[in-house]
């Protein structure tokens, strides 16, 4: 079956670019082994966090020009990066989810151990905080856990904060609001995620006509009268923003949602609404499958071939890749070496394995193995042996010569990556067909 | 103990992506869920096998997990094995009854219109929840009075005459219960110029066996399904399959599940809409006239587990004048036999609520699926006719 | 300066020393056992817990088979929820001397060992992954132990008798008055606080530490140590202990433990002064994969969860400071005796299945100072958790995986915390299935001071996510339990445990090992920006090393930071 464009992989930069291609109008196909990344990620979105030299980001946009050459972002430059933000956020509020940023600069995004990470784009839910002085207009921040989920711990969250010199003054408080208090019944209410925390509060409280009220005024019970009630992401996937407004206006408090221990949220909740909006838009999206091989002819990719479908190869004019890092395993390593899981492509890579990583594993190291992945040329295409790949193009984390964790720009790699690539898919079809592509 | 045939659960990073997609889990508070019962259940079973968890019971075999696993853990299959190493399967009369269709169907076929009275019968039914436990708020499947084969033996000479040949698997509820999608499906294959032919004989493909234990049962019928491939193999280009778990079961489980060896003949065996959706990539379409409906597809679980929605959609895409709305993708909630069980009704109807309210909302002229199963289910729980996308395709040919 | 008194310290709270404490307190003598870090910290806990049956020593060392059976009997009797009884194949391979099984058999017979040789097919049909090119195989009484549940339910066991532990408290020098050994000066590692404990006796007990306790009194007790390095994989891929029937060589043991198998060990010679700061090398880890693949060959395609490594106390005595004296045996020096120094005992040498007997002779000599005349009864007590009826334990709303995993760790003793409470009952280490209850009966009774400390005693954070999923939730029971001004600690000790748990990954970081680092990367600090809440500064050299690398310069990546 032939089609225009397939998109492998289905987190954020292959949503983004698949959802690009299928508004273009394309026949566009999304292959997708398993859920992706999004459903561990915080729901926010960040551009560029950190500097080099691990000092913190004001202007996002501004810094990427000192960036060092081989970064995604350099290709793309701060313009093209910007416009894909925007196109992100307008797909957003298609789907129903208004990001909020505080213009161009970054804001802080509380963690749920109290930490402030850089962001750009934030969901409502989330009250992104001044990345300066995250505790301008605080006096009195409240801690409250739902149901004493075991992936949110507020003592840590509160002494997370405690290390911020900015809430020295602030008086943290810690509640919980018991399961029996808002009448959830489970097999064992404390061994629940967030996830199943949600669907019980659908079932046993939203359920009920009083039942926002009483989980309300059981929030204003366990909070007073604090300035800021910070709460873990239980309360739902899909119209989890909504739920904190109405329990804002209940309540008369600003809530806080923070993204807990997988699965997370407001990531699952990202995830729903692209998916949403590129079925809106006619695309195709193939779960549970993964592409095993390619049919290479010397700078095209002809067809892939699929480990469900081996005798039905799928054609199309253009490929994406966006199959993530090793985790979403994108890319694979065995004890010599490391490579592009899909196509063997080229990679970057650094020597032996006892180089691949610092000993050290979370006070500052920047690991080599995050700025692994496939080299590029400056469209986002991929080598094989040295020979450039013309109708492929990589996007996210699959990309190697940036680190999205260290410099706080997983999401705005994603998002531009993914959507350069769709940008110069379609372009190619208004070269041949005229202005527009057709629709189908 | 330790000779398994299924290591994936090894690649399990942890992630909980497969808690957040299983329907059981959802609906019911009681299933530990997919990544305990499974992988993490695994490593302790081993250790132990008096480790077992009987919560596994609560599992469909969906397999949305395995459809949702990042690392390609097949967590179905791990949670279907244990259970057969562990004698996690409740296998009474019930079991029996509900598992062994072609031997039901070829009981009750003949007397269809005799069976198909007595069980929408509220006293019969009432007894079967009674005594055997099948819940009697489940509307039963009908028994057809002509099956599928006596139909196709009349004209089995008309097939022969085509060049090109294929062999169709029809499943057991094509044969006893409703021949239409069998029907439609030679229809259309003929007007692509292709002929059907049966195997000579065909045993259920052993997907309700599994899923209630009967896995001895199921290898004989596997053993017996796989020589007539073969045999038929010889003869025709490919077996395909209408049905999307006979589909899987045939390709995937045999190996995976029963340990049948089915290496000569996998590659040929197809899901009926991948078949034809290849055949018309390769130009073999017949002629076709507008079909001006608005549907709804449901995918059934078992077909997204084994890649071919891209098929079905490919060709309701290719019905001209065809609206078609995809819902979301969840679990109907019948899953085979499970809904009929009495302890699982609830969990089952749970289960489908999303899927039905969709549907009720959706402005549409019909619900399309592949499934038979989804059918009964969305059938019973909405007020609108569940179409075959062979139906819609048969209904388009000029 | 803390002030205390005693009749018998005993230093290191290793098997060895933990036994000591036990056997004191079963005798009714005062002791305390100072650990400057946790229990089974050192060598202890860094083998491959293989319950010897003697059959690895019977070729080359008689004595020591004929002492390892003896105790393996003593282990069966009084450690039941430490041991498994497994029993043990040595497998000869095409590249091995069959003949050699006939000297094996009766060179186990000699020692009193039982030994009986098995077909290659009877071999493969009780353990399926055992190599099939096998040629043949010999079934011996070995089994496993947990070397960190045999010392938590000795110093539980001494506690119940008036016995102490402190642990983090480190040893800096011994009270020497008068030509004698009076007691220890200690500090508070985690305090800082200066702690002297005046005792009758003091029993040197820090294994391969043991050389540095000596020197404080002037005395040469040379330690020749040699690196031992194991892996961990995924899950038990054998059910039976499994040996090469040869002379012992590298790499040719591998040991189902609790969820997990274990091959091992390498052994290298490493001087005195490293080791504090041993690592397991790749050419290590190519070795015990390359080796333990021929024993299982199943583990080519296993993952890999850890690497780590001990030290082997070799002693040798007196002025040889060539090491030719080496013993491998069991070493008791009285000072008082052999250097004219009372008050002191060391013992040391010995190996974890001898702990027992170096503890009860040690004791001996102590009982033997102090005028005490009791019997030495550890060899039939049966310790905590080896006592009553697991069976008995009333738990019918906990599901079988999680009562089961505690009453295999704690045995009886699991019945104080399982109960019908939820809260108690939530699992917080979904891989082990670790509860809330089992973590605070940890922290309450067993001295598990921190989340690396609650590894030992729980497991926990030692299954294939390696304290991904179960460190935040464990640190957030620890400072609810020690209060809310501790929350501080607890947060730190995040990100302590998870680089505990990295020094193990680090060397075997491929394929899923290396997906899971990645996850849990992604998750601390990009989730949770744990990186944040620190405030150690990121070396400079590293801050360089990805400046270079994003300039394109990437085989500088190659330059790792100290």
């Amino acid at each position: 079956m032939k089609y225009n464009s397939i998109i492998i992989g289905g987190g954020l930069a292959g949503l983004t670019s698949a959802i690009r291609c299928a508004e273009a109008g394309l026949k566009t196909a999304l292959i997708s082994a398993g859920d992706s990344a999004l459903t561990f990620a915080s729901g926010s979105i960040d551009v560029l966090g950190f500097r080099q030299n691990n000092a913190l980001v004001d202007y996002p946009f501004e810094a990427i020009s000192q960036l060092p050459d081989g970064h995604p972002y350099r290709k793309l430059g701060a313009d093209q990066v910007r416009q894909s933000l925007n196109f992100f956020t307008g797909q957003m509020a298609q789907a129903g989810i208004e990001m909020s940023c505080h213009g161009q600069q970054n804001h802080s995004r509380l963690t749920a151990l109290g930490a402030m990470r850089p962001a750009w784009l934030s969901q409502p839910g989330a009250k992104p905080l001044s990345l300066a002085e995250p505790a301008a207009g605080l006096r009195r921040v409240a801690i409250i856990n739902i149901a004493g989920c075991r992936d949110f711990q507020p003592a840590l969250l509160a002494a997370g904060l405690k290390k911020h010199t900015d809430f020295a003054g602030v008086e943290l408080t810690i509640g919980d609001i018991r399961a029996d208090t808002i009448s959830l019944t489970a097999r064992n209410v404390y061994e629940l995620r967030s996830l199943e925390i949600a669907r019980l509060l659908k079932r046993d409280l939203f359920s009920r006509p009083e039942g926002l009220t009483t989980l309300a005024s059981a929030i204003n019970k366990a909070a007073g009268n604090a300035d800021l009630v910070v709460l873990p992401s239980v309360l739902a996937v899909e119209n989890g923003n909504q739920l904190i407004h109405q329990l804002e206006a209940h309540t008369g408090l600003r809530l806080c949602e923070l993204a807990t221990l997988p699965p997370s949220l407001p990531g699952m909740r990202m995830a729903s609404a692209l998916r949403q909006r590129y079925r809106q838009l006619g695309g195709l999206l193939l779960e549970g499958d993964e592409v095993v091989s390619g049919n290479f002819d010397n700078d095209r990719l002809l067809s892939i071939t699929t480990r469900l479908n081996p005798s039905m190869p799928l054609t199309a004019d253009h490929f994406v890749l966006a199959t993530g890092s090793f985790f979403s395993r994108g890319l694979d390593s065995n004890p010599s070496s490391l490579t592009d899981k899909t196509f063997n492509l080229d990679v970057v890579t650094a020597g032996q394995r006892q180089h691949w990583s610092n000993q050290h594993f979370l006070n500052g190291s920047q690991h080599p193995f995050c700025y692994f992945g496939i080299e590029t040329n400056d469209h986002f295409n991929p080598y094989q042996e040295g020979q450039v790949i013309g109708n492929l193009y990589c996007a996210g984390a699959v990309l190697g010569g940036f680190n999205p964790v260290a410099e706080a720009s997983a999401g705005g790699v994603a998002i531009s990556t993914g959507w350069l690539a769709a940008k110069q898919i379609t372009a190619q079809y208004s070269d041949v067909r005229g202005n527009h592509v057709e629709s189908h | 103990m330790l000779n398994l045939i299924n290591t994936s659960f090894d690649n399990c990073l942890k992630c909980t992506v497969c808690t957040t997609r299983c329907p059981v889990a959802e609906a019911n508070p009681d299933y530990p869920g997919p990544k305990q019962a499974g992988p993490d259940g695994e490593r302790l079973r081993i250790k132990n096998p008096q480790l077992y968890d009987e919560a596994l019971k609560h599992c469909t075999n969906c397999k949305r997990c395995e459809v949702a696993c990042p690392s390609g853990v097949h967590v179905g299959t791990v949670i279907q094995l244990a259970k057969a190493r562990h004698g996690g399967f409740k296998k009474g009369p019930r079991e029996f009854m509900l598992s062994h269709t072609d031997l039901m169907g070829s009981l009750s076929s003949p007397a269809a219109p005799i069976v198909n009275a007595m069980t929408k019968l509220k006293p019969v039914k009432k007894l079967l929840d009674k005594t055997l436990g099948i819940d009697q708020r489940r509307t039963f499947p009908k028994y057809t009075g002509e099956t599928f084969r006596s139909w196709f033996n009349k004209q089995s000479g008309t097939q022969a005459s085509f060049q090109r040949q294929i062999s169709f698997f029809h499943g057991c509820f094509t044969n006893f219960n409703d021949p239409t999608v069998g029907k439609d499906l030679v229809a259309v294959l003929n007007a692509m110029n292709i002929g059907v032919s049966l195997l000579k004989k065909e045993k259920c493909c052993g997907v309700p066996l599994i899923a209630n234990g009967f896995f001895n049962k199921a290898r004989k019928n596997a053993e017996l399904n796989m020589s007539q491939f073969a045999h038929s193999l010889t003869k025709t280009e490919c077996v395909i399959a209408t049905e999307p778990s006979c589909a899987m079961t045939l390709r995937d489980e045999y190996p995976e599940v029963l340990e049948v060896d089915n290496s000569a003949v996998k590659d040929r065996i197809f899901f009926a809409a991948a078949f034809i959706a290849r055949e018309f990539a390769r130009g073999n379409l017949p002629d076709m006239k507008p079909v001006p409906l608005r549907v709804a597809y449901h995918s059934p679980c078992h077909l997204i587990k084994a890649g071919g929605v891209i098929y079905t959609m490919e060709l309701l895409n290719s019905i001209p004048g065809l609206e078609v709305i995809m819902l979301d993708q969840k679990c109907c909630g019948l899953s085979g036999t499970y809904g009929f069980k009495k302890e699982n009704y609830r969990t089952s109807q749970s289960i489908g609520q999303g899927i039905f309210d969709q549907i009720e909302a959706l402005d549409v002229d019909y619900v399309v699926t592949d499934c038979q199963s989804c059918k009964m289910q969305v059938e019973m729980n909405t007020d609108r006719t569940v179409l075959h996308p062979l139906t819609l395709l048969a209904q388009s040919l000029t | 300066m803390k002030q205390i008194e005693t009749e018998v310290v005993i230093i290191g709270g290793g098997a060895t020393g933990a036994g000591v404490l036990r056997d004191c307190a079963l005798r009714g003598m005062r002791a305390i056992l100072v650990e400057k870090d946790d229990i089974a910290n050192g060598t202890t806990g860094r083998n491959h817990g293989l319950m010897h049956s003697g059959a690895r020593y019977a070729v080359t060392d008689q004595h020591s088979a004929v002492e390892c059976i003896k105790e393996n009997r003593i282990l069966r009797k009084i450690a039941g929820h430490c041991i498994e009884e497994t029993d043990g194949l040595f497998i000869t391979l095409p590249e091995d001397e069959l003949s050699f099984q006939d000297k094996f058999i009766s060179a186990c017979h000699s020692a009193g060992i039982s030994a009986e040789p098995l077909t290659p097919a009877e071999a493969l049909r009780i353990e399926p992954n055992v190599n099939p090119q096998l040629l043949g195989a010999v079934r011996v009484p070995d089994g496993t132990i947990d070397p960190f549940r045999l010392t938590a339910s000795s110093i539980l066991d001494a506690e119940e008798y008036g016995g102490r532990l402190m642990n983090y408290i480190r040893v800096t020098g011994l009270i020497i008055d008068n030509g004698r050994v009076c007691g220890v000066h200690c500090i508070n590692v985690k305090t800082g606080e200066a702690v002297d404990i005046r005792a009758l006796q003091v029993v040197n007990a820090a294994g391969i530490w043991g050389q540095q306790i000596a020197e404080y009194a002037d005395l040469s007790i040379r330690m020749f140590p040699a690196k031992g390095s194991l892996l961990i994989v995924d899950y038990r891929i054998n059910s039976m202990v499994i040996n090469r029937c040869r002379k012992p060589a590298d790499a040719d043991i591998l040991v189902p433990g609790d969820t997990i198998s274990l091959i091992g060990t390498t052994s290298e010679k490493v001087p005195y002064q490293d080791i504090e700061n041993i690592r397991v090398n790749p050419d290590e880890v190519e070795t015990l994969l390359t080796e333990g693949t021929k024993l299982c060959p199943i583990m080519a395609q296993t993952r890999v969860l850890r690497a780590y490594c001990g030290v082997r106390p070799l002693v040798s005595l007196g002025n040889d400071s060539s090491g030719r004296n080496i013993s491998r045996g069991i070493v008791l020096v009285d000072h008082g005796e052999a250097d004219a120094l009372p008050g002191l005992i060391t013992i040391t040498g010995g190996k974890l299945m001898t702990s027992r007997l170096m503890a009860e002779m040690a004791t001996d000599a102590v009982a033997k100072n102090l005028g005490n005349s009791s019997r030495c009864e550890t060899a039939e007590k049966p310790l905590p958790g080896a006592r009553g009826q697991q069976a008995e334990i009333h738990a019918p709303k906990v599901s079988i995986p999680v009562s089961g995993s505690a009453k295999y760790r704690h045995g009886e003793r699991a019945a104080s915390f399982l109960s019908d409470d939820q809260k108690q009952n939530a699992i917080i280490c979904e891989c082990e299935m670790v509860t809330r209850g089992e973590i605070e009966y940890a922290v309450n009774n067993l001295n598990a001071k921190n989340l690396v400390d609650l590894r030992r005693r729980t497991r926990i954070g030692m299954g294939p996510c390696q304290g991904e999923m179960c460190s935040c939730r464990a640190a957030g029971i620890v400072s609810e339990m020690t209060h809310s001004d501790n929350s501080e600690n607890a947060l730190d000790s995040i990100g302590e445990f998870l680089q505990e748990r990295w020094k193990g990954v680090r060397p075997v970081l491929w394929g899923d090992a290396m997906c899971e680092a990645d996850f849990s990367y992604w998750l601390y600090d990009n989730l949770l920006g744990y990186n944040q809440l620190q405030s150690i500064p990121a070396p400079v050299s590293e801050q360089l090393c990805t400046e270079q690398l994003s300039t394109e310069q990437k085989s500088i990546a190659a330059v790792e930071s100290v």
